[in-house]
């Protein structure tokens, strides 16, 4: 496994649409759920160990599966309940394998876009670009976990102003709590599809649904 | 505890639903009440304590081609902790046939203190079956810390994924009682409404209004989305202050379903 191309790949310059989406937190900032940096910490841990966890398990099978893609989408696909989310998963996906098609051209990423006309499930998106660029199952279970929280951290600092050195203080404490949540999804990704995590996120799937209807929002999700 | 419940329901002659089966041991005791008719109803009588700690319950449901059941409990149970630290485990396993029908609508299962409980339900749908499966948590008896749970609800349906979802609540479960996932709300619930006339209908056409209307209905005490899922379903999930605010909220869902019924 190489250091350089997992960090190119998690790199949050890699054009994959990842800044415009929030995952989740501006709905939390805007009911006063999070509003400082105990209450990003206590969100980013419940979006880890839940969703984060579902996504890595499906990333990380991605890699390990290395034959179809379509019944990982399907699988992924039953447990997105939220149709905002599912929409939202899905651009990022085919976001990410035409970002991913131009470093790391591999028959692979075209079969994955072939998955759905909206592109695939971002974690399988993800998967197909970590088979491309030649990461083993556990980095793309570390860097998706970490992807569950990165993405909403960044959006924290435009969102509640907070003081970035604040938010990188807050990631540095879940490092431990991302590494074990990628050991697990790991683990699973190793046994069958349908025993995939399927951990959930209550609240972030009702208040993807509210946010969808705003008229005036900073981030698409 | 060791327990075995298990329900089998076939179309009669005139289409009345009969129960081949109906055998349960405590804490899972079944009996058929109401007047016989196309529904046959089953109340679920808590026979005992809990479930309890190393409690390992089964409860076995088929419904036969064009049969019509609706399971109900009289009283909410309490997940309690055990002696040794053990999980309690409720494995729910359900199939309906094509034609079939389900309304699964038990009363709340409350996590106690200490309690680690874990519910896993799985339903194989055969192609025109109908379901609504509602599931309530109250984490914690009133003024109590919450104990922990899990509750998975995974449906195939002709073979295929409908739904797969997980809820992980409590202690055990890091970051579950923040703001991502129950924001201090101490009652959760679902409502899984699966309904083939929705075949080939898009998204929130199966029920126009129904997003609005959930934004109506949410408010700090309790907030509730309506999701229409890839297959022919939707899945209503809500948080709430308490068990009122939530079975209030779910209430109000389960509604158009029997509109849909075949006898309504």
């Amino acid at each position: 496994m190489d250091l350089v191309t997992l960090l190119l790949l998690t790199d949050s310059r890699l054009p994959a649409g990842t800044h415009a989406h929030s995952g989740g937190l501006e709905a939390a900032v805007d009911s006063g759920r999070v509003r400082d940096d105990a209450t990003l910490h206590a969100f980013l841990l419940g979006r880890l160990t839940s969703v984060g966890l579902t996504s890595a398990a499906f990333a990380a099978a991605t890699v390990v599966g290395d034959g179809d893609p379509a019944e990982l989408d399907d699988e992924y696909d039953a447990r997105t309940p939220s149709p905002a989310q599912r929409r939202a998963s899905r651009r990022l996906g085919r976001q990410l394998v035409r970002a991913a098609r131009a470093g790391w051209p591999h028959p692979g990423l075209d079969k994955v876009l072939a998955v759905h006309p909206d592109g695939p499930h971002q974690p399988i998106a993800f998967g197909a670009a970590a088979v491309a660029a030649g990461l083993d199952p556990p980095a793309a279970a570390q860097a998706a976990a970490l992807g569950a929280v990165t993405g909403p951290a960044n959006a924290a600092t435009r969102l509640l102003g907070l003081d970035p050195d604040a938010v990188t203080a807050v990631l540095a404490s879940l490092a431990p709590t991302v590494r074990q949540v990628a050991s697990a999804a790991a683990e699973a990704a190793r046994g069958p599809v349908a025993d995939l995590p399927a951990s959930s996120a209550l609240l972030l799937d009702i208040s993807a649904e509210h946010h969808a209807t705003w008229e005036v929002r900073l981030f698409a999700s | 505890m060791k327990a075995r419940a298990r329900i089998v329901a076939e179309a009669g002659p005139a289409g009345a639903t009969r129960l081949t089966t109906l055998a349960g041991q405590a804490p899972l005791l079944l009996r058929r009440t109401g007047p016989r008719g196309t529904t046959a109803t089953v109340q679920l009588v808590g026979g005992a304590a809990g479930p309890i700690g190393g409690d390992r319950l089964d409860c076995l449901v088929e419904v036969g081609a064009g049969a019509d059941i609706r399971v109900e409990s009289v009283a909410a149970s309490v997940a309690l902790p055990g002696t040794g630290g053990d999980r309690s485990r409720l494995d729910i396993r359900v199939q309906i046939a094509a034609g079939g029908s389900l309304v699964w609508s038990p009363q709340p299962l409350i996590a106690a203190r200490g309690a680690r409980h874990r519910t896993d339900s799985r339903i194989d749908l055969g192609a025109g079956a109908r379901l609504s499966w509602r599931e309530e948590i109250v984490l914690g008896r009133s003024g109590e810390a919450p104990g922990s749970i899990g509750a998975r609800l995974r449906v195939r349906r002709a073979g295929r994924p409908l739904i797969d979802h997980d809820v992980e609540l409590g202690p055990d479960h890091a970051g579950s009682l923040g703001p991502a996932v129950t924001g201090g709300h101490r009652a959760v619930g679902t409502v899984l409404i699966v309904d083939p006339a929705w075949e080939g209908v898009d998204g929130y056409d199966r029920m126009p209004g129904i997003a609005d209307d959930c934004l109506a209905w949410s408010a700090e005490s309790g907030s509730i989305a309506a999701m229409p899922l890839t297959g022919p379903a939707v899945l209503f999930s809500a948080v709430a202050a308490d068990g009122l605010v939530l079975s209030r909220l779910l209430d109000r869902v389960i509604v158009p379903f029997h509109t849909l019924r075949r006898d309504a």
